[in-house]
């Protein structure tokens, strides 16, 4: 819904329920979010305490790193499902290289590194084979998941130093700054996808390839350019979890691996490509975070957790079918 | 795709046998690689272990391709009507946990919660062809509600299979290996359904040319659901033959099988755009995937690097299918 429609549909009926129901149409995903927040207050009033927000903050600051990573390439109508997988494998490779007497800061970038190439091979195949994209990266993930578990040997590799987990662990004046970090590469991808001419590319060929094409976009160019920095995303993701927990594992953050889809997915972004927005992964970053951390204060087993997280793909679904459905009728 | 393999079965259409396989040897069959493939893996299977090409040795190696061959004939009719289903693995791990524990102790009960598993599949089949969701969404998110229903019923492997279900495991007949048996049955009957019905022909027709389709009168809806409802038996099948295996249940006993089976019908000749349907060639690809697991035991290659090998597998087979239609086509 662009503001052009919007207006005009205000113009036509202007009493406020409607406006209101205009509203909480194109809103859902916040106000289901607000609603959570309030409804998980009221059976526990201690959901409002500092260290339960900040700690909601903090665990959603990974899936929402992993969940922009995985828009860069859904907006193109790809998918890449070997984020999780990129963000350990990454994570392993700086560890490994910094307990062999490379330097932190060194480290840090090493993995930042690896995890672009990852992106970059994935955007080769992809556009040069021409291979599908689901594919390519389930069998990529596959293979970097695999390596990690081979290389680590089912172990995990922990005692890290401090100045790595700087960043994950440590507060600004009783803050977290892991949140701080979540909000300014959100507010930085905000900025690329709305106002730069690689975001405008991103959405055009997304949209219709074959038009970005003829209007001159170098298509190609643009989808390797997504997939890097998509795996650079998967790196910084994987850098803050191996700070943040202290350790590589040998199943490292395999628990995101279907959250990173779902926040996508319930932010809005369309998997057909060319549409979605910063503000909704946000939002469903955060819905999913609220909900998980919610329902496990709620003392609700894991299990169902596990099975609550699948019904909120369908929530979305059903959300994106009543939004689409309400604007028709207007 | 209309080439003289994809014609509809009307009784004018339809070229001679004769002419179809001679066609099918010059111009290049989609099905050719995987029976290179696999006759490549038998070879070097039994060049390192010459006990292979025995009775037992061709049963035990083919035992664990049984259910990867039923659930990728699944996701073969999935894929036909230009689906994909990322549950698989879920969805046979659930049944293999029914199977190992209703199952056993109310019959009546297990057989309405598979029975149920049709419904659910039919009314996917609904909400993606209605409300035109892409299937990847909502397979996946069904992937959760499988893994919680599972865990819900059995946290842990274990259980036991009902008799019955434990025999057909145990069934060795003399003069054949059991698993040639079960593998050709359910290929014959995949063929049966999806290049010798009249629903077969609706089902790629689907995938190809709905708008045709729904010229001529057919229910898309109706056919999507029926296309859910059918691979869903099919991989129910899988499920319970997986269990009569095991003789016990694990919800996470199928884990890698949504890659392998797309992998296998890839392999086999399928494309992810849909219209395709090739149940011998999608036969062969799984078993020659399921080999791949053997060979690579053999070769004793730890298991914890199987994962990562299995994946680049993958990857070159996607490659090696790119270079040969780009071959096919010059």
């Amino acid at each position: 819904m662009t503001f052009n429609e919007t207006s005009a549909i205000a113009l036509k009926e202007s009493f406020a329920p409607k406006k209101f129901l205009d509203f909480a149409m194109n809103q859902a995903v916040w106000i289901l979010l607000v609603l959570a927040i309030v409804v998980m207050g009221i059976f526990r009033p201690s959901f409002y305490s500092f260290g339960i927000l900040s700690n909601i903050l903090v665990q959603a600051t990974v899936l929402g790193l992993l969940a922009i990573a995985i828009s860069m390439v859904i907006i193109l109508g790809d998918i890449n499902l070997s984020t999780v997988g990129t963000a350990g494998f990454s994570a392993l490779s700086g560890v490994l290289a910094m307990k062999s007497g490379l330097p932190v800061i060194l480290s840090i970038l090493l993995i930042l590194v690896v995890g672009s190439l990852i992106g970059l091979v994935n955007g080769l195949i992809v556009t040069k084979l021409k291979a599908n994209a689901l594919i390519t990266t389930l069998a990529m993930n596959m293979v970097l998941m695999g390596a990690l578990l081979a290389i680590t040997g089912g172990t995990s590799i922990s005692q890290l130093p401090d100045s790595y987990k700087f960043v994950s662990q440590s507060n600004i004046g009783g803050f977290p700054i892991l949140p701080i970090v979540m909000f300014a590469v959100f507010a930085l991808f905000y900025v690329i996808w709305q106002r730069t001419r690689f975001g405008r590319a991103l959405f055009a060929v997304g949209g219709n390839p074959r038009g970005a094409y003829i209007a001159g976009i170098n298509v190609d160019r643009v989808k390797i350019g997504a997939y890097v920095v998509s795996g650079l995303l998967c790196g910084l993701a994987g850098w803050l979890l191996s700070g943040y927990m202290g350790a590589v594992t040998s199943s490292f953050g395999s628990s995101y691996e279907m959250q990173v889809i779902a926040a996508a997915v319930i932010g809005g972004v369309s998997l057909t490509g060319g549409k979605g927005s910063m503000q909704g992964v946000l939002a469903g970053t955060l819905l999913l975070t609220v909900i998980q951390v919610g329902l496990a204060i709620l003392g609700i087993p894991q299990t169902l957790i596990t099975l609550a997280g699948g019904l909120m793909i369908f929530a979305a679904v059903l959300i994106d079918a009543l939004r689409n459905l309400y604007n028709s009728r207007v | 795709m209309t080439t003289a393999l994809e014609r509809p079965r009307g009784a004018s259409a339809l070229p001679g046998a004769a002419t179809r396989i001679r066609t099918g040897a010059v111009q290049g069959s989609p099905a050719v690689l995987s029976i290179v493939a696999m006759i490549a893996i038998v070879i070097l299977a039994a060049v390192i272990q010459p006990g292979v090409l025995s009775m037992n040795g061709i049963t035990l190696m083919l035992t664990a391709a049984v259910p990867l061959v039923l659930a990728t004939q699944a996701q073969m009719i999935i894929m036909a009507v230009g689906d994909i289903d990322l549950g698989v693995g879920a969805l046979l791990g659930l049944v293999t946990v029914i199977a190992a524990t209703v199952l056993t102790t109310s019959p009546a009960l297990g057989l309405a919660m598979l029975a149920g598993i049709v419904v659910v599949y039919a009314l996917l089949g609904f909400i993606i062809q209605r409300r035109g969701v892409p299937s990847i969404i909502i397979t996946l998110g069904m992937s959760f509600v499988w893994l919680g229903l599972g865990l819900e019923l059995l946290p842990t492997p274990g259980g036991q299979t009902p008799e019955w279900l434990s025999a057909i495991g145990q069934w060795r007949p003399e003069l054949i290996p059991a698993p040639l048996v079960l593998i050709a049955v359910a290929t014959v009957v995949a063929w049966l359904i999806a290049r010798r019905s009249r629903f077969g022909t609706r089902l790629r027709a689907l995938g190809s040319q709905p708008a045709t389709l729904e010229k001529l009168g057919w229910s898309l809806v109706r056919t999507r659901m029926a296309a859910y409802a059918v691979a869903a038996v099919l991989l129910i099948l899988a499920g319970l033959v997986m269990a009569s295996q095991t003789r016990s249940g694990d919800v996470n006993s199928a884990g890698n099988f949504a890659l392998m089976t797309i992998a296998a019908v890839i392999l086999g000749g399928g494309n992810f755009a849909g219209g395709r349907a090739f149940p011998v060639g999608a036969a062969f690809g799984a078993i020659t995937l399921g080999l791949i697991t053997v060979l690579l035991s053999l070769v004793s290659l730890p298991s914890s690097f199987q994962s990562a090998a299995q994946g680049l597998i993958v990857l070159a087979v996607l490659a090696g299918r790119v270079i040969t239609e780009r071959f096919i086509r010059s």
